[in-house]
Formats: C-alpha cells, structure tokens, sequence
C-alpha cells in the first residue's frame, strides 16, 4: 500500500533529476561540447575513409590523364604532401569556416550544399508537418478505448503501415498518382513562382509559391515518421489514461471528452515529443532515399552525387551541414520540452 | 490482485532445451496475433533454409522469348522480369540474401550493444562517457549516411553490407540495455549482493543480463526488421548487393523502368519486404506483449 | 456527537461482484450490505486484498463495466440506483453529490495543470458561475483548508507543493461543489504521522460543519478510531463485524477483528510476542503463551557500532560545468552507540536522512565527515570478511529478491562469494535457513513471486542471516505489509534475536513498532537527531518540543 506510492514518488523524482540534467544552462554547454566532440570525428573518420577510397587528384583530371598532369593536379592542391599534413592543413581550413573547393565544379563545397538546403528543408518540414497534423488526432483517438473493435482495426493498419519502408512507399505512390492516376507529377521539383516580401530596400525573403510537384515527395518522407509516431500518441494516451489523475478527474465529473484532450493527451503528448527531436536523424536518412527517388535536388540528393564521383569537399560539407542540422532540431525539442512539461519549467527558473 | 503465474515466451526460451521448456504454458499465453506471428516466422524460415528446392527456375536465367509473363501464367508463378527471369525464384533468393544479411549484422549488433550498454551502465566514469559520446554521434548522425559513405568507400559486397550495418547499427541495443541495466544495478537485490561481496562479474551475469534478456529479445526482432529495410534500401540506391545479385532492393531499382509494363516487377519485391518486415514486426510485438503478461504475474 | 438523521446516504444491500479474466474469475465482494447516514463518518478497515477499494470505487461506478459481473445486490446513493444510470448522468453526479480522495498526492493530481485550473474545472462543470466567481469560491476553500498562502497555492503545479499540502487540494476539490457524500480511499496513508494528524483533524472538522457524510477507506484501525463514528471490518470480501467504533474497537466479537487488533503493536508489553492472524483464527486458546513470552537480551553492554560526527551530503545545484557548487545536508553531525545484542532504533519521517545513515553504515553510500567504527576500529579499514558481519534488510521485499532466481539460490548467494559450494550444499543450507526464519523448505525451489509479501521479507531476513551476521540493518522492514503480517516478522525479528544474539540497527516512521522492538532510540528531525535514549523514557516522555508533536500525532486506539 504505502510501498506503491513510495514507488510512484521514486519514479517522479528520478524524471526530475533526469529533468535537471537537461535544464537550460548546464545540459546548453555540455551538448555543445558534444556537438563539437562529434564534428571532429566525422570529419576525421571521413577524412581518412575518403581518401582511402581514391584519389582525389585522379577525379580532377579524369582517368585518361597524363602521370605529367597527375603530378602537377597533386602540387597544385597539396595533395603530394604526407595525409597528415594534408589532414591538418584540412583542419586548419576548416577551422576557419574554408571547407574547401567542389572537385566536380570548383564552387565551394559549402556554398553548394547550403544552395541545397532549402529543398530539404522544405520536405523535411512538410513532412513532420504532415505526421503531426496526422499522428497526434489519430494516436489520441486509438489510445482513449485502445480494446474496442474499430480502433483495433485501425491500429492493425497502422501496424502494416509501419511495415512499408518509406522508398516502397514512394514507388507505390509514383506508381499510383504518377502512372495510373496521372494526378501528380512524380519527378523533379518546382519552387513555383518565387515572390519577395520586402523588409527593406535591400533586404527581402523569398517566399516559394506551393506547387503538386512537393506533394508525393513529402507524403512519401511522411512516411517514414508518421506510422510510429502514431502509435507512440496511442501507447502514451492510453497509458496517461490509467495513470490516478484520470482517475481523479473521472472522480470530479469529468466527461470522457475532457478527461482525454485535457488530461491525457498533454501528458501523452511529452513522449511523443522527444521522439520527433530522436527521429529527426533517421528523417534525414529517409530524405537521401526520397530525393534519389524523385530527383528532388536537396543535400541527400546531392550526397549520393558526390559519394558516388568521391566529391569529398562537398561530402565532408554535407556531413558537417547535417549535424549541426539534427543538433538544432534536437536542441529545439528540448525546449518545447520544457514549455509543455511545468516540472522541468520550474526547475529551469 | 489476482494471482495469475503466467510465464513468459521470453523466460521460456531462456529454457529452451532443458526439461523446464513445456509447450502447454506456451498455449496458455499465447493469443491468435502471437501465432500468426510465429507461423509467418515459420514459413519465412522455411524458404529461407529450404529455398534451393522451392524454386521453378534458375534465378540467374532468362528467357528473353517470355519477358513481362504476367503473374500465373506460362510457368511463371509471380510472372517474369524484363529479362525473362523467374520473380518467384529471385524473390526466394532475395529472401535468403537478406535474412542472412540482417541475421549475422543483427547478431553483431546483439553482441556490441548490449556490453557497451552493460559496461556503461554499471558506473560512472571515462568509459561511461566514452560510450555516451560515441553513440550520440552515431545517434545524431544519419546511420543511412555513414552506411553510404562507407560502402562507397570499401565496395560493395555481402561482407561489406554486413559489416557496416553490425558495426554501426548497435545504437538500439545500447541504449535499451543501458537504461534497464542502469535501474537494475540500483536494485535493491544488487545492492544485497554487492554487500554479500558477490563479484561484478558474477552480478553483471547473474542478476543484470538476465533481467535484460526479455527486452533483448524484443528487441531482435523489431532490429531484424529495420535491419530487412536498411538493406534494401541500400541495394535499392545501388549501394548494397552487387548488381544482378536478385535482391529485393536490386529487384525493385531494375522494376522502376517498366512500370507501365510489368507493375508486378515492383508489387512482388515490394510485397516481399512488406511480409517479411510485418511478420518481424509482429513477433516482436508478440514477444513483448508476452513478457509484459510475466512482469504483471510478478508484480501482483 | 451531532445528531444523525435517519436519512440515508449510500444504501449497499447484499452486493457481490468479480473481476473477469480470462484466467478465470476473481471474486471481490461476497454479499456485502453498507449503510450510510448524513453527515456520518463511516469506516471500512481491512488489509490489501480484502476489497475494501473495490467497494468504494462502486459507489462512483469508476471501476471498467466489462471487466466487471456483478450477480447480486443493489446500490443506491442518494437514493438513486447508480448502477443503473448512464455515463452522462454518473457524471452529473461524481464530483458535485459524491467526491472522492485518493491515497497518492503525488499521482493523483495532474501533474501538467495548475491547482487552479484542477479546482475551477470541477466547480464551472457543476454549478452555473463566472470564472471571477470560481475563483473566489476555490480561493475560499483553500483558505478553508488552513492553508497559509492560498494565492500561491492556487496558482502552482502540484509538483511544487508538499505532499500534505496536495492532499489538501485534494480534500479541497472534493468539499468544492458541497456534495453529500464524500469518500476518501486511504487519505493520509503515504503521509507522515505529524502530517496525517493534520490532514485527518481538517477532514473531520469539515465533514462534521458541513454536514457531509464521509466513508473512510482504511488499513489502519487507529486511524479509524481517531474519526469514524461507525466501522465495517472487511475480511476477503466480506464484512465480519460491523458497528460504533468504540464498541467494535473495545470489545471485538468476531474472531478476525480480535486478531487484527491483537496484531497491533500498540499497548502490548515491549519485546513480547504478538498474536498473528493465524494464531487467533485457529485457535483462540494459544493466548497464554502468546502474551507471556517474553524475551529477554542478554546484557552485555558491549559496544558493537559507533558513529562519531557522521554528515553526509549530497550536491544540490550544479554550476555551468556541471559540478556541485551547493550541497543539501541529509545527515549533519550525527552521533551515536548501538550495543551488542541490542535494538537501536532510529525514528524520522520521510527525507530526515535516516536511510542515508543506514546506507552508510553497509557500504552503499559513504560519509563526507566523521567516522563509523564497528568493533571498535573505523569501518573501512576493516577486512571484507568483518565487514560482511553487517547485514541489510531493505523495506520492499518486492523490490529486495532478484524475481528471476528461486528462493535457495537467492538466500545462499552470499555463501558463493568465498568457497565454490555444488548446488546440492547449498539447497541443504538453504533448508536450513528456511526453517530458521519459519517457512517451509520444500518451497525453497520457487520463485518469489510465488511468496506472499511476509514470506518474502522472511526469504530476504534469510539471505541476511546466511553469512552469520552480527548485526543487522533493518529499513523499514515491516513498513510495506500488513498489520497482521508485521506481527509475524517482529515476532521473527525478536526470536532471532535471542537465539544468535543479533544487534539490529532499526529503521522506522511508525512509533508504535518501535516502541516495541528497541532498546535505545533515536529521533531524527531535519538531518538532526534531536533526542536519544532508552526507548521507554523517549517515547513515554518526550523532552524535545518535536519528538513531543511527533508522539501526539500518533493515531492511538483510543476513542476520546
């Protein structure tokens, strides 16, 4: 009797401590130590593995080049130095914020990928978009009465749903929309007409015009987050939904209606929210698949293109650019942590 | 309340072999969702081992006079590819390549996972957060990304894929392990056997590794069937099997130029990795579902 | 006493109900009859399991209709037949006629809505008023519940109020929309005693001014004594004896009610045997020698443990680069001498640090100053074999048996450490220990959970005793059973005591127990320990001003 509440006071205090951990301060500057931890070793890793894989020089000048212009490829861009001084020159450079040139077309590499990024984003966004709106109503809806028939049904599909890799998902779709429907356009992408709000004189954002070509695209990275993240809401709602606040509301006259969307569903809500910032990751693994797929010109796109000609300028920019991206997404789930959960609020005042 | 003892598939196993091991308390809990799991499971298992005799067809060989047979017809059980190859023979084959595939790289990550998360979780210290660094980086670095990267870099092959998806795909297996071994070792259990002087070792294999195993083999499972898609969506992109091996992955990037002629080219892979991913799916749903009903018979 | 109408509250008649499963059918009541009055407070006693809850939950019908058959028996409240209602017309009900205060102040309340929103919901769902009018009237009511600062309280999250100060909200909420009936599911139970006090004069000083009838759910007979006017005893589903408190609790009748009472710690001679549930029930004529026995320690005056100006701290706040820059002090300056054969007994409530100093002294955590010696030399430069003389019990025996191993290889680990013993030696020595602590050795190849909650504090008491220890440290051994089963492990405790002249270091909130099993005690207030002595002279006449509001907070039997 005595001993389950002890138990249930226990469990709350270990989520606070953990909660002080990922306060605002202290958690801010050990991750930033973390990011730059791993920056470092993706870089390094990368560095070596690439240069293990070919040589650079030989994708500059093409396979039917001369030993004579080999040799001078090599002095011209440091490359007949010894690796670690080639690596360190590389570390000075990148220190500097110099990621260095694009060996298939001379840009520099981070321009390129940074030219690359909103087509991303724009599908990675849609996408989370599109699961949210479709995840939490949906979650909520199967976990109040997860033993009734229908929504066992649902969850069953769910289920299957969660099964389709997200690149099958896509050719279904190019198959379906594209092929037999003739509905969506299935390749290649569309800012639409690109209009500019202006700020000031010089100052203006441009603002893409929707266009059909972002639908199949983005429903297929949906894909990816929407099955799971549906049923987390699900398991989390019906099990905020035994928890004895429910109870107590059930107790105050509460109607079945209020006792989820007021009582449940926030809570439920906590844990589907640290799976977003965790899936954000595997999201951008999904985008390399769906922009391959559609020839979507974003950074996954653009990955498979410079792994495959050992761009590794624009490779090393790439890797940089997306862990810092995932950082960022990591870093704001946090903080809408702290704004949906009060205890971890208060401990951060 | 009630006092129901129902064991556990996940303890059973544990006895598989010994004279503990009783299909009667199996039937006790298992429910319809539980054996349609397993029977999937069977089957898959079936033509994986056994598919040399199943096949119609030589996978490898053409018949270029019988190219987009449709499914059933001419011999050709799920119709043929735009070679005039057997689908039903490379889909057995893309069976057996990716359940060996995903079999040896999970066991792999099985192995590194769990005594990474194990040596984390039993004290503070460098290795701790050696270990922590480690997978943050893994964790917060797209896995399909480095998989890319390195395929690239050391060619593609059955040992490469495998290599790269065991070595860099134990991040699950960690963390789990780490969190439940973390509250294990605060048990108050280990602590009674810590003042006993029982050794580390012996706490470590005695008390934690088998309250993790439950979720080990919940893990498997669900792991399995991530690891089923990261190969063919590496061979899909060109960067898992060899071209030509049949693949399921292979099967489906060879179906994207004749859609409009041959839709079975991409429903038959596609159907393949859908099972194959739903039935792992179910069996670790299954799984858990069962060592869920033994925590409740303990806890009551 | 108020005058009692004879209107009628809640009128139970010949209920029976079971729980499906597909493990088959449970059943909860047995044909159970309950009547309440206006303005009564009526009490239902029992121990876990007896369903007791059970009962309550079906006045509200909160319990899952198709997890539920009920074959016999009406229930009307309010005269309405609350079974027979729908949902819609249940919820009119709950909260404004009937409310309900639960046990857990931590889980109960909604941990992401503030205490305002939780108050004002329940008071806009019922009656017809503005915000601005919900407001006052909550704010009226807290302040009604006695607390200081009702604006602070009003505005927070649960999370930063104590545990008494959630219970009041809770009782706040249920007294919101005036109801008729109030039932309260073990109220102060996670509660500590000064606090219980508090809580359970507030809900009787209120119930009786409003005229509310209260049904007060309880494993605690003391507790009943101290606020119920009328008492219904509950034994597996069933209500053995039913009447006014005083009568009930002074002249018992029926059987079960005499040993529960008689398992009670309270006013029986210190160190003597304690009736069990068993011993009464079988066989009333045993009395004699359960009351007679007394067991005397061996009076050696030898010292076994010291602890000389122990502190212990733990980092509180962290600075940017993560280390402690402030420390919160759960041990501060402690000393003192526990006797061979002795039971020193140390008494706090929840967060005073006494099971900080009980790690301590095993070895799970360590002082930041001062010294504990053991046979008079500091502990940590004693060899592992002396200091393996120390044992623990740990409160939980849930939590305290790994669930996986059976019960002979868990009570033997600690022999595996030094020799390798076969298995066969060691289900020999597990045999033994079985009977040492009274449970039969042909179990000795089951697992834990097979065990009932007595009988697994009895394998954990086992395992500690298997190293032959000197001295034991109880943490609040007896604290997560029930009354009748704590009366089995003291008795043990005592028993082996006297047989291996073991020292005990014992942990504990509850007074009563203590005052039973120890020689020397100790209190422990904020860190501090704030008066030591023999146990008698501590606790019959308390000299410092907090063990004296801890001993009158103390529920006793007596009915004023």
């Amino acid at each position: 009797m005595s001993s389950s509440s002890e138990v249930n006071s226990n469990k709350i205090d270990k989520r606070l401590n953990n909660a002080s951990l990922i306060g605002p301060f202290i958690p801010f500057i050990q991750q930033f130590t973390r990011l730059l931890v791993l920056l470092f070793m993706v870089t390094t890793l990368l560095f070596f593995m690439l240069r293990l894989a070919g040589d650079p020089a030989l994708v500059l000048a093409g396979n039917d080049a001369s030993p004579e212009q080999l040799a001078a490829i090599r002095a011209q861009y440091g490359l007949d130095k010894p690796l670690v001084i080639q690596y360190f020159n590389y570390m000075m450079n990148l220190v500097q914020g110099d990621f260095g040139k694009s060996l298939a077309s001379g840009e520099p590499a981070m321009g390129k990928v940074l030219t690359m990024l909103p087509a991303t984003l724009l599908i990675a966004g849609l996408a989370m978009l599109i699961s949210i709106i479709i995840a939490i109503p949906l979650g909520a809806w199967l976990g109040f009465k997860p033993e009734r028939p229908d929504r066992r049904a649902v969850s069953g599909i769910i289920f299957i749903f969660q099964g389709v890799p997200g690149f099958v998902t896509a050719l279904i779709f190019i198959q379906v929309f594209a092929v037999n429907l003739r509905l969506l356009p299935s390749l290649g992408m569309e800012w639409g007409t690109i209009e500019y709000i202006n700020f000031f004189a010089d100052f203006s954002i441009p603002i893409p015009i929707p266009s059909k070509t972002w639908i199949l695209p983005s429903c297929s990275l949906a894909w990816f987050l929407m099955p799971s993240l549906t049923r987390v809401v699900a398991a989390n709602t019906s099990e905020a939904m035994r928890e004895d606040y429910i109870r107590t509301a059930r107790a105050g006259g509460a109607s079945g209606k209020s006792v989820l969307w007021r009582h449940a569903l926030p809570n439920a809500l906590l844990g589907a929210a640290a799976l977003i910032g965790t899936q954000f990751a595997f999201l951008m693994g999904g985008a390399v698949i769906t922009e391959t797929i559609f020839a979507w010109p974003g950074i996954g796109w653009l990955l498979i293109e410079s792994t495959q000609t050992l761009d590794f300028p624009v490779v090393q920019a790439l890797a940089f650019c997306i862990a810092i991206l995932v950082f960022i997404v990591n870093a704001i789930t946090e903080l809408s942590f702290q704004f949906l959960d009060p205890r971890l609020r208060s401990k951060g005042n | 309340m009630s006092n129901l003892k129902i064991p556990a598939l996940a303890g059973l196993l544990g006895d598989f072999g010994s004279k503990n091991f009783n299909w009667n308390k199996i039937r006790q809990v298992a429910n319809p969702e539980i054996i349609v799991a397993f029977t999937l499971f069977t089957i898959l298992m079936f033509i994986a081992i056994f598919g040399q005799f199943i096949q119609t067809h030589d996978p490898m060989q053409g018949d270029l006079l019988k190219r987009f047979t449709p499914p059933g017809s001419e011999g050709y059980l799920l119709g043929s590819d735009h070679l005039g190859r057997d689908l039903w023979s490379r889909m057995v084959d893309g069976l057996q390549w990716s359940m060996a595939c995903a079999m040896t790289a999970n066991l792999l990550n099985l192995f590194i996972g769990s005594t990474l998360g194990l040596l984390a979780a039993e004290k503070p210290g460098m290795l701790r957060i050696v270990i922590n660094q480690l997978v943050y980086t893994l964790q917060s670095f797209p896995g399909l990304v480095i998989l890319i990267c390195v395929v690239v870099v050391v060619g593609q092959g059955f040992m490469t894929l495998v290599m790269t998806l065991g070595l860099l795909s134990w991040v699950v297996y960690m963390r789990v392990v780490y969190a439940e071994a973390s509250s294990l070792f605060q048990r108050e259990y280990v602590q009674a056997a810590r003042l006993a002087g029982v050794s580390r070792w012996s706490i470590m294999f005695g008390h934690v590794l088998p309250g993790v195993r439950a979720s080990l083999f919940v893990i498997f499972a669900f792991h399995f069937a991530g690891l089923l898609i990261a190969e063919s969506a590496l061979s899909f992109l060109g960067l898992g099997a060899p071209l030509g091996v049949p693949t399921w992955g292979n099967m489906l990037a060879e179906s994207r130029q004749y859609m409009i002629r041959a839709p079975w080219m991409l429903i038959v892979p596609a159907g393949a990795i859908v099972t194959a991913v739903v039935t792992m799916n179910l069996v670790g749903d299954g799984i858990a579902s069962l060592s869920r009903k033994k925590g409740r018979s303990i806890d009551v | 006493m108020i005058n009692i109408t004879s209107e009628s509250v809640v009128e139970v008649d010949n209920l029976s109900l079971e729980f499906l499963s597909s493990a088959g059918n449970l059943m909860a009541l047995k044909g159970v009859s309950l009547n309440i009055k206006k303005g009564e407070i009526v009490g239902i006693v029992g121990e876990s399991g007896s369903g007791k809850s059970v009962t309550a939950m079906n006045l509200l019908q909160l319990l899952p209709k198709t997890k539920i058959n009920i074959p016999t028996g009406s229930i009307s409240v309010l005269k309405r037949n609350v079974a027979e209602m729908t949902e819609e017309q249940l919820q009119v009900l709950r909260g404004a006629e009937i409310a309900m205060i639960f046990q857990e102040p931590m889980t109960a309340l909604n941990p992401v809505l503030r205490v305002k929103d939780q108050i004002n919901d329940i008071l806009l769902r019922h009656k017809k008023i503005s915000q601005n009018e919900a407001e006052e009237v909550s704010i009226g009511l807290l302040r009604d519940m006695k607390i200081s600062d009702p604006q602070r309280v009003y505005e927070s999250f649960p999370h930063e109020l104590s545990g008494g100060m959630r219970q009041r909200v809770m009782i706040a909420m249920a007294f919101s929309c005036s109801p008729k009936l109030i039932v309260a599911d073990e109220p102060t139970t996670a509660l500590d005693v000064t606090v219980q006090a508090q809580i359970l004069s507030l809900l009787k000083e209120r119930a009786k001014k409003t005229e509310t009838s209260v049904l007060l759910i309880t494993h605690d007979l003391a507790v009943v004594a101290q606020l119920c006017d009328r008492v219904y005893v509950m034994y597996k589903g069933e209500f053995v004896e039913e009447g006014e408190t005083r009568q009930v609790i002074g002249s018992a009748s029926h059987p079960y009610t005499k040993a529960l009472l008689n398992s009670l710690p309270e006013g029986k001679k210190p160190k003597s045997r304690l009736a069990t549930i068993e011993d009464s029930l079988s066989n009333n004529s045993e009395e004699l020698k359960i009351n007679n026995k007394i067991i005397s320690s061996t009076n050696k005056h030898k010292t076994i443990l010291e602890i000389i100006n122990g502190s212990i701290e733990y980092p509180k706040d962290y600075n940017v680069f993560g280390s402690p820059i402030s420390f919160h002090k759960a041990v501060d300056q402690v000393t003192l001498t526990l006797e061979e054969g002795k039971t020193f007994a140390l008494v706090g409530e929840s967060g005073c640090g006494k099971t900080s100093l009980a790690n301590s002294i095993v070895g799970l955590n360590q002082l930041s100053s001062g010294e504990i010696r053991y046979k008079g030399r500091n502990i940590k430069e004693q060899t592992p074999e002396v200091r393996r003389e120390i044992q623990i019990v740990f409160q939980d025996p849930q939590s305290s048996l790994d669930p996986r191993w059976p019960v002979w290889k868990i009570m033997t680990e600690p022999l595996t450490v030094k020799q390798n013993p076969t298995s066969k030696e060691l289900r020999i020595k597990a045999s033994e220990l079985c009977e040492m602590v009274g449970l039969e050795s042909q179990f000795i190849d089951r697992l834990p959970h097979e065990f009932s909650g007595g009988q697994r504090q009895r394998i954990a008491i086992g395992r500690a005793l298997s190293v032959r220890p000197k001295l034991l440290v109880l943490d609040e051994p007896t604290s997560a059973l029930d009354v009748s089963v704590q009366a089995q492990i003291l008795n043990l405790l005592l028993d082996l005591q006297d047989e291996f002249n073991l020292s005990y270091f014992f942990i504990s909130h509850d007074v009563a127990v203590v005052k039973h099993i120890s020689d020397m005690v100790a209190v422990m207030y904020q860190s501090k320990v704030v008066e030591m002595g023999e146990a008698i002279e501590v606790l019959t006449a308390p000299k410092h001003e907090y063990t004296k509001t801890l001993m009158s907070s103390v529920p006793t039997l007596d009915t004023e």
